[in-house]
């Protein structure tokens, strides 16, 4: 009976769009207009659109802060609209832009909330908090009894983060949850968003208005503009064949340079085919482009060999290939390569 | 002066039971009257908290009432519900409308958004919301009102003993009747006594809630910006 | 009851309006005065900082007194007629015109004051032509509280002899004749609620201004 269900949950999409449409009262445009997509468990979604492009309303439809006026949402194969309110948003984990954490309550209790509202055994919720706190980097026994306000923003943030996956949620959803960051710091929380990913499998949907961070973030991309999808790809997808001239714009698709700062080594490595020798010169998979090119100028090398994780070689650049880049053609380049 | 002081304290030590009585009858009223009110206010509140139509217009009403001298507020009262504790009471309630339901109001309104939209997301249901959120966040603006309410209910309950509803002030008309400065300035003397130790008691507990809600913006500052100055 | 309120109100015309005038007067000298000494006051303590917070204490305890009470205390020292009634009265506007002096020139950005004292401009003109402009909405705020205060004292004053309108609220309760009683309560609410309402136009218009 396990296995099945289990198996169920593998091949029924996570979250389903069905021709879903929301239209504010007072207003003369649809806000999101006849949307579907489907997202897949353990997938990292990022939706990418300028400020009134509906990436926004279009998340918030999912844990139905607004409700849609068109369409219906599955989440899991069910239609949220027959699922009891409360209960489904306790099953998806919620973090914001401006944090929200309660004030009145430490670290640990705000992390605690939905935990003590499922009404979860206090041990199993202290072992739950102390868990996540090292998760998000934050040491348990330093943070626990904080209070919100003796946070820096970064700090705040993570426990936000800590907090929406407290209840093991099937689904997160993130609304610019770094916006309000320094740079730095937003750097070091997107490189832990995908670490902790990773390693849980989390499904996610992440909304942001920056085109580095939503291909740097996502496995796939749903691009917004005026309530509509212009198009739901890889990052390489969109940057080889962006699907309208929209699209083209906003990611600067003629600009050779610009996909420079939005791949990485790891995306255009080709396949190693020698063996590595001591002196060979070593690139991270994870470096963008941008950065290998100033490599090459800096080292005048043939070739870089790429490493992955733990420093092992994966692949191969050479100059050469370099220098056709412009000629790529998208089936030279396998974002899946990056997650070796 | 003399003489005042020779009468001074004998006085209470003959006539502490009586001054005791009234000082009773005087809380008692003060009480009541908080009561009520508090279950007034907040039953309004309920009502008017998501319309700035009707919160504008009830504010403006009860505003208006606020600003009526107490004495003109009985004096209004007394035709309909006659002399004595009747006619104080339900002024009084009235009174106190002003200043509780503005407090419960801003204290709801202070909350920030961020908070109870994440509140809300993450499946809290509307009375959970309520009672872990909003109301520990909104409690020290709300105390604060209290304690405003409570010195005015107090100071008020005095100008009542003009229609005989009983209370410390009927020691003050006792002392000026009859010419004798000594009751008078028990009168005072108790009624600012009670006046002091309530306002103390509740700014105790005012503060308490306030470093409960850590973190929050000090309630002075948000009671500033009802009072129509906006801060740039 | 309509018809024996404007019966009354027919045949005492004259201590009607006298009683009027009596409320007004008082009302006007002890918010004046109360203004000449508040606000000097205040912008002394928010000046001398030592000043501030003993000031402030001991004003707040003045509050605690209730005015009724004050009132009668004031007999056997100053007598009974107009003169406690305003001594009294002044005493009870100083600490709210005094409070809200003080709020209004703290809440003013010091960055401000200090520019226009580094432009060169003299104390007594940051004072009058920057300081008192900018705290002008919170002054405007303790004026108004105050003469609302002040209405509802000098109706309690008329228990001290010294006329106005609580006479009539006085003399109602006496003879257990309501028409007199709403004659006088009714028409010192009407004035309350006007001299509130009219001040709550200055303010905004004051605020408007800048």
């Amino acid at each position: 009976m396990t296995m099945d269900l289990n198996q169920k949950k593998n091949d029924v999409p996570v979250l389903k769009f069905q021709r879903v449409a929301k239209r504010f009262p007072n207003a003369q445009i649809n806000a999101v207009n006849d949307v579907s997509f489907s997202v897949n468990r353990g997938d990292f979604i990022t939706i990418l659109g300028r400020s009134g492009s509906g990436k926004t309303t279009l998340l918030k439809m999912v844990n139905r802060i607004h409700e849609m006026t068109a369409g219906d949402i599955f989440f899991e194969g069910e239609n949220i609209k027959n699922l009891n309110l409360q209960d489904y948003r306790r099953r998806v984990g919620y973090v914001i832009q401006q944090i929200g954490l309660f004030p009145h309550m430490t670290v640990a209790e705000n992390i605690a909330t939905v935990p003590s509202v499922l009404k979860w055994e206090k041990t199993r919720i202290d072992t739950r908090v102390d868990v996540l706190l090292t998760l998000v980097g934050l040491d348990p026994a330093e943070y626990r009894n904080r209070y919100p306000g003796k946070l820096s923003g970064g700090q705040q943030q993570r426990v936000g983060l800590a907090r929406a996956m407290a209840a093991e949620p099937d689904l997160m959803l993130m609304d610019e949850p770094f916006g309000a960051l320094d740079a730095i710091t937003r750097q070091t929380l997107q490189d832990e968003l995908v670490k902790i990913q990773q390693k849980l499998n989390t499904t996610i949907l992440f909304v942001t208005h920056d085109i580095q961070e939503a291909f740097k973030l996502g496995d796939r991309v749903i691009i917004m503009d005026e309530g509509e999808i212009q198009q739901y790809a890889t990052p390489i997808n969109i940057l080889f064949e962006p699907a309208n001239d929209f699209v083209s714009q906003l990611v600067s698709a003629e600009d050779a340079v610009q996909k420079l700062k939005v791949l990485r080594a790891g995306a255009i490595a080709s396949d190693l085919g020698f063996q590595t020798k001591s002196g060979d010169l070593r690139i991270d998979k994870d470096v963008y482009l941008d950065k290998v090119l100033a490599r090459f100028f800096e080292t005048r090398a043939e070739y870089f060999v790429v490493t992955g994780k733990d420093g092992q070689p994966i692949g191969q650049i050479s100059w050469e290939q370099f220098k056709n880049f412009a000629q790529f053609r998208k089936d030279g380049v396998d974002s899946k390569k990056e997650a070796v | 002066m003399a003489a005042f002081f020779s009468k001074f304290f004998p006085y209470f030590t003959k006539h502490w039971d009586d001054m005791g009585e009234l000082l009773l009858d005087h809380l008692q009223i003060a009480f009541t009257v908080l009561g009520i009110s508090l279950i007034v206010s907040a039953g309004l509140s309920i009502l008017i908290y998501r319309s700035e139509f009707l919160s504008t217009a009830v504010l403006g009403l009860f505003g208006a009432i606020y600003s009526i001298p107490s004495l003109a507020l009985f004096s209004v009262l007394v035709p309909l519900l006659g002399l004595g504790k009747p006619s104080a009471v339900f002024a009084l309630v009235l009174y106190l409308q002003y200043i509780l339901i503005r407090n419960i109001l801003a204290g709801f309104h202070a909350i920030s958004p961020a908070v109870l939209e994440a509140g809300a997301g993450m499946g809290l249901s509307p009375a959970q919301l309520f009672l872990r959120i909003r109301l520990p966040l909104a409690l020290p603006i709300i105390i604060g009102g209290m304690r405003i309410a409570i010195v005015a209910a107090i100071g008020m309950t005095v100008i009542a003993a003009t229609i005989n509803a009983g209370g410390l002030g009927m020691l003050l008309f006792e002392g000026l009747r009859t010419h004798y400065p000594v009751k008078i300035v028990w009168g005072t003397l108790l009624c600012a006594g009670i006046t002091w130790i309530a306002n103390s008691l509740m700014y105790e507990i005012e503060k308490y809630c306030l470093k409960k809600a850590n973190g929050e913006l000090p309630a002075k500052e948000v009671i500033k910006s009802i009072y129509g100055k906006k801060v740039a | 009851m309509r018809a024996d309120i404007a019966e009354y109100f027919l045949e005492n015309q004259d201590r009607y309006f006298e009683a009027i005038l009596t409320h007004l007067k008082i009302t006007g000298i002890a918010v004046v005065l109360g203004l000449l000494v508040g606000i000097p006051l205040a912008v002394l303590s928010v000046k001398k900082e030592k000043l501030s917070q003993p000031l402030l204490h001991t004003f707040s305890l003045l509050k605690m007194v209730p005015a009724l009470a004050a009132l009668m205390l004031a007999i056997p020292l100053i007598g009974t007629g107009l003169l406690p009634a305003v001594i009294v009265l002044t005493l009870l506007t100083v600490p709210v015109i005094l409070i809200n002096t003080c709020l209004g020139f703290q809440e003013i950005d010091s960055a401000i004051v200090e520019s226009a004292h580094a432009m060169g401009f003299g104390k007594a003109y940051v004072l009058f032509k920057i300081e008192f402009p900018l705290a002008l909405p919170l002054i405007l705020t303790g004026l108004r509280t105050a003469t609302v205060e002040v209405i509802a004292g000098a109706t309690l004053a008329a228990y001290i002899g010294s006329g106005g309108l609580g006479l009539f609220i006085m003399t109602g309760i006496g003879l257990l004749r309501w028409d007199i009683l709403l004659l006088g309560g009714g028409t010192v609410a009407a004035l309350s609620i006007i001299a509130d309402a009219a001040l709550a136009l200055v303010s905004r218009r004051a605020v408007q201004y800048r």
